[in-house]
């Protein structure tokens, strides 16, 4: 046994060439599996953080009876595994509330007792005036904007029946409630929505809640509510107390399945010491349980997009296998020839294959750890990446040992099975055509491809799925498309070089000889005649170079959709939001336009309560001139397919109206019909009746929160409601990061402004899949290509020269001198390229464009086609070419140095 | 570069040496060879397997590069040419024929004979003409489109034969042109040889072990061990 294992060492050792040959793909195959899973791994980590990003409160644990002791809870919380911060809040309905010697007052509201650190420990509740002060209350913006009350005035609230006398509180500040969701979260425990948003709210100091309100609310009746989707019975309390937790993130598992554990382990370990008294509300495993969803729609994606690379460079080893079979039966012949037997031979293979497995595993590591340093710089050497990478390193020896059967022991085996067998000497001469090409399985993959995408499309697996906060469902279907595709259409390239190559031999001859001269027929003659050989060569590189640019096309298309996607989101490329109670008016647009580097700014009026019908809808008020001069207003968000042509026909006429086509779904609204609708004054509090003309459709309109149910002018607006009020800025630049503080600076000491732009801003309310950053993943593709393209070409040559240095020797002993070499060579290796290449795009191109209809799915704004990144694919293709040309320089190299009197004497 | 017409010989060797660097230690292949081939002599050069007789072929066709020595091509120094000077010898005035015949796997019976014309830069109509012309001599007309696996060994190597007469060399250099063959076929491929150069004229150098097919030539060289045992 030891004995045949040396033997197998020195084996690998004594042709260097051939092992070469064998490891170089199983080098780039193990190379770029581990770089993909530890991609894979990345990002599911950082899909994780930013799928936990925007929580504001992980936790809420509310108190379910009226017994519990208002301190006790937060006391026992704070103590717990993974707490950082535990914040309690007190909560109340009031029937009312009205400023004191003023007559409008408000609907029902709520008021929250909230100590003073809660405003520092949850960030999403601005004090944008006044402050806080433990003898007063706040209230928040809108309300205050819309009852006229401001710091100093005093409060009057009524509660519900059973309290009769009104409380009064002087006002010390105001609170924007602009991003307030989070304080009013509340899903339903059986599955459903949950509560909504509470327009008027106040804020109380807990000591102040505690002294006036608590002793008189308490003695209220608890009472039940069907709440949320499902109706489920909910008890709600006269004064409920909550606990607002804040967890430590850091120390939450990468993997939102573990995390997911985690949390619901803390959940119980908080529920725990108040049995039946306490409900805990996990806002973070809420969200975890959905990016969960898209971390495995985001493997299988990093998984389909890479796999094939792996594959072909794997394959690499196995081409490398079959162009050395001639070799291996001279082997063969020796080793029968001393005694061996076929036990001794399958050994040898089984401990060569071990060798060139751990040999290929360990050179694929470094490449892979090499080509990671490359494209994402020295910074990835973090602790938390080099124990992210463990795992994938694991794996990735695992596919390298996994692989080299595949690629080389079982080939290998088949091929001496068959000759001790003798089955070499008893095959027919016939040659039959492979059992593929038999059954067309070229033409049914690529019709199965195209049924696949059909039935997907018409069962609505293309329709964007993810609705606010929910996962995106990316069906394997999806996945299935493309891959029937690439392998009917591998099969169909084999086919048609085939035919090509056979049947198309005068051609091809005609084209090379007008390419290359006379040597450019004898180069045709040869590859037409060894047409299996360079049928290969062709179909792996063309294959690898599919790969590349069906990558490069992916990820450009990918940027291309997320950067529509934030800036549809945004507006623009930065967006101000002033407070409610900032009553900035259009005029601001203006000074906007004054900071450097502004290109465009306008101003819009919302009125988030106007009633179509009975219905309270959001309509926006728009400057059309210089909307469409800032506001990201791509073609394909409006019906007739042109934003200018849209928004053209709105100013033009002055009380027209362009709405979303849910809206005209939902209404009934056609282009020309009139709509009334009755927007909301906030100085009288009254509505005004207004009669408007649909002049267009959008799909999408750039406006604040992709609420933009109707749009109106500004103009119109401003008369119809009496206010000249502006809400919020587009602005359009090349530099929003410099843009952004520079508004800060100019405007932040007086004004508490919310910004945002394309470069910050996050889709919180959408699916972590638009959020992966595939940069790193496209440097990687485009290294590995550029290499398995190179390398299958350089194969061939190589192997190619090992086979025809017999006939090189005869053609330089007739006279044919180096030049006419090279030409020979030039004209095989550039036809191979050139038909691979057009292969290739074509192939690529044909399979990004099906898993471009994934993105369908994943954006918001479904894309329009492909996006060709030209610097990415001349980056792609000139690496390609180049490592092209250094597998013909070097092949030329080795024809050079052809010593042609001892080629000659070779049998 | 053509033999000039008053060179006293058509091939002549002065103290040619070939060593080869075996790792530690050196293999003698050649040494102090001296040889001198008159123009259209047919010499036989025989000796036992790994004497060197191959070795001098190579050494007479410009293949190799001797270690010491010299080689003269009808006067000229075939080594102190350049490389492009030893090519276009090749091409005009030496022609080869192998033991293996080493026909081109790819290309038909005629574009195999009409290989060295188009390396030389022939004209199309004129490469198949010519090789049109000699198939037919050595027999085999008709069989212009088969390709070389589809033929026996004696009808390639009638292919060897019309492809190295095809550029009308002075010198003939024939590797061991039988070792493949059976009797009958040898006895007609070494009567095709010994006339088709007879007629032309040229000077024909046959590497052989059989003394028989060496019995043919009008002079026999013995070389053994590197060196040659009888007078040149």
């Amino acid at each position: 046994m030891i004995a045949l294992f040396c033997y197998a060492a020195r084996g690998v050792i004594r042709q260097p060439l051939q092992t070469l040959l064998y490891v170089l793909g199983l080098t780039l195959a193990v190379g770029l599996f581990a770089d993909t899973l530890f991609f894979v791994d990345l990002s599911q980590r950082d899909m994780t953080k930013n799928a936990l990003a925007p929580v504001q409160v992980d936790m809420v644990a509310r108190a379910t009876t009226p017994d519990l002791a208002p301190n006790a809870l937060e006391q026992t919380l704070k103590g717990q595994t993974l707490v950082k911060s535990a914040e309690p809040v007190a909560v109340a309905d009031f029937a009312s509330l009205s400023k004191v010697g003023a007559g409008v007052s408000s609907a029902a509201g709520r008021v929250f007792a909230l100590p003073q650190s809660y405003y520092q420990t949850f960030n999403f509740l601005p004090i944008v005036a006044g402050k806080f002060d433990p003898s007063g209350a706040m209230i928040g913006d809108a309300t205050a904007t819309q009852l006229g009350i401001k710091v100093g005035d005093t409060l009057e609230l009524k509660f519900a029946a059973g309290i009769t006398q009104p409380y009064r509180v002087r006002v010390s500040g105001l609170v924007g409630m602009g991003v307030s969701e989070p304080l009013f979260f509340n899903p339903d425990p059986a599955g459903g929505e949950g509560y909504g948003v509470v327009a008027d709210v106040v804020f109380l100091p807990p000591a102040t809640f505690e002294r006036d309100l608590a002793p008189r609310l308490s003695k209220l009746p608890v009472t039940t509510s069907s709440v949320g989707q499902t109706g489920s019975n909910v008890v709600l309390l006269p004064v409920e107390r909550q606990v607002h937790l804040k967890l430590d993130q850091s120390g939450l598992n990468a993997d939102p399945a573990k995390s997911l554990k985690q949390l619901d382990a803390l959940r119980r370990s908080l529920e725990q010491p108040f049995p039946g008294q306490v409900r805990v509300q996990n806002n973070l495993a809420l969200r975890l349980g959905n990016a969960k969803k898209d971390i495995l729609a985001a493997k299988m994606l990093f998984l389909f997009l890479a796999i094939p690379g792996v594959l072909l460079a794997a394959y690499l080893s196995k081409y490398a296998v079959e162009l050395s079979s001639d070799s291996r039966r001279v082997e063969l012949s020796l080793l029968r020839v001393r005694g061996a037997g076929m036990k001794d031979v399958l050994l040898i293979t089984a401990f060569t294959a071990l060798l060139i497995a751990v040999l290929g595993s360990v050179l694929g590591l470094i490449f892979g750890a090499a080509t990671l340093l490359l494209t994402l710089g020295a910074g990835i050497l973090t602790t938390a990446n080099l124990e992210l990478i463990a795992p994938s390193v694991g794996w990735a020896v695992l596919g390298g040992f996994a692989l080299t059967a595949l690629a080389f022991l079982l080939p290998v085996w088949a091929q001496l099975r068959a000759e001790i067998a003798g089955a070499r000497r008893t095959v027919t001469r016939v040659q039959t055509l492979p059992l593929w090409r038999r059954m067309n399985a070229d033409g049914l993959m690529l019709i199965a491809a195209g049924v696949v995408l059909y039935v997907t499309d018409a069962n609505g697996g293309f329709k964007p799925t993810g609705t606010e906060g929910t996962a995106v469902t990316l069906s394997f279907y999806l996945f299935l498309a493309p891959f029937l595709f690439w392998i009917g259409a591998t099969l169909l390239l084999i086919r048609l070089l085939d035919l090509l190559l056979t049947r198309g031999a005068k051609p091809v001859a005609r084209v090379l000889k007008t390419l290359f001269g006379e040597f450019g027929v004898v180069a045709a003659r040869g590859m037409t005649r060894r047409s299996n050989g360079v049928g290969s060569a062709v179909t792996l590189t063309a294959l690898s170079l599919s790969f590349g640019v069906a990558l490069s096309l992916f990820l450009g298309t990918y940027a291309t959709q997320r950067a529509g996607d934030i800036a549809y989101i945004v507006g623009s490329d930065v967006r101000v939001t002033p407070p409610a109670s900032a009553n900035l008016t259009p005029a601001f647009a203006d000074q906007l336009l004054t900071l450097p580097n502004v290109k465009g700014a306008t101003s819009m009026a919302r009125d988030p309560v106007a009633l179509i019908g009975s219905e309270k809808k959001s309509v926006y008020g728009i400057d059309v001139p210089s909307f469409l001069k800032t506001a990201y207003l791509p073609n394909a968000m409006f019906e007739n397919g042109s934003a200018a042509a849209t928004l053209g026909a709105l100013a033009k006429t002055p009380n027209g109206v362009i709405l979303a086509r849910d809206q005209a779904d939902k209404y009934d609204i056609n282009v020309g019909d009139t709509v009334l609708m009755r927007l909301y004054n906030p100085k009288t509090a009254q509505y005004v009746q207004v009669k408007t003309l649909a002049v267009g459709i959008y799909t999408y309109l750039s406006t604040s929160s992709q609420d933009a149910d109707f749009a109106l002018n500004r103009d119109f607006m401003t008369r119809a409601t009496g206010t000249s009020g502006a809400n919020l800025f587009l602005v359009k630049t090349s530099d929003p990061a410099g843009v952004t503080v520079s508004i800060q600076t100019q405007f932040g000491a007086n004004l508490t402004l919310k910004l945002e732009n394309v470069l910050t801003a996050t889709k919180v309310d959408s699916s972590s899949l638009t959020s992966l950053n595939l940069n790193g993943l496209g440097g990687l593709e485009r290294i590995y290509t550029a290499l398995i393209v190179a390398s299958s070409l350089g194969v061939f040559l190589i192997s190619m020269l090992q086979s025809r240095r017999k006939e090189f020797g005869t053609m330089r002993a007739l006279g044919t001198d180096d030049r006419q070499l090279r030409q020979l060579l030039a004209a095989e290796a550039l036809s191979i390229s050139s038909v691979s290449l057009a292969a290739g795009v074509g192939i690529g191109a044909g399979i990004a464009a099906l898993f471009v209809m994934l993105l369908r799915v994943i954006f918001l704004i479904p894309p329009a086609g492909l996006t060709w990144p030209v610097t990415d694919l001349s980056l792609l293709l000139g690496l390609s070419l180049l490592g092209m040309g250094l597998g013909v320089l070097l092949a030329n190299q080795a024809l050079s140095k052809l010593r042609v009197s001892e080629v000659l004497r070779e049998a | 570069m053509t033999i000039s017409a008053g060179a006293p010989f058509a091939l002549e060797t002065r103290d040619l040496s070939r060593f080869f660097d075996l790792g530690d230690h050196q293999v003698r292949a050649l040494e102090g060879v001296n040889l001198r081939v008159q123009c259209g002599e047919r010499v036989a050069i025989v000796g036992p397997s790994g004497g060197g007789k191959s070795t001098l072929l190579a050494l007479l066709g410009g293949l190799d590069a001797p270690s010491a020595g010299q080689v003269f091509v009808g006067g000229a120094d075939l080594y102190a040419m350049t490389e492009r000077q030893r090519v276009q010898l090749r091409r005009g005035q030496l022609g080869y024929i192998f033991q293996g015949y080493d026909l081109l796997p790819a290309l038909t019976v005629l574009e195999n004979v009409e290989y060295p014309l188009l390396v030389a830069g022939l004209e199309p109509h004129q490469r198949t003409r010519r090789a049109t012309a000699l198939l037919n001599e050595v027999g085999l007309g008709g069989k212009e489109d088969f390709l070389p696996d589809e033929l026996s060994g004696g009808q390639q190597q009638r292919v060897g034969i019309a492809r190295c007469l095809v550029t009308e060399p002075s010198v003939v250099l024939a590797d061991e042109p039988t070792g493949n063959l059976d009797t009958t076929t040898t006895d007609a491929i070494l009567e095709l040889l010994r006339v088709a150069t007879a007629e032309r004229g040229m000077t024909l150098v046959m590497v052989t072990h059989d003394p028989a097919i060496a019995a043919l030539a009008d002079r026999i060289v013995r070389i053994q061990d590197g060196r040659l045992e009888t007078k040149a």
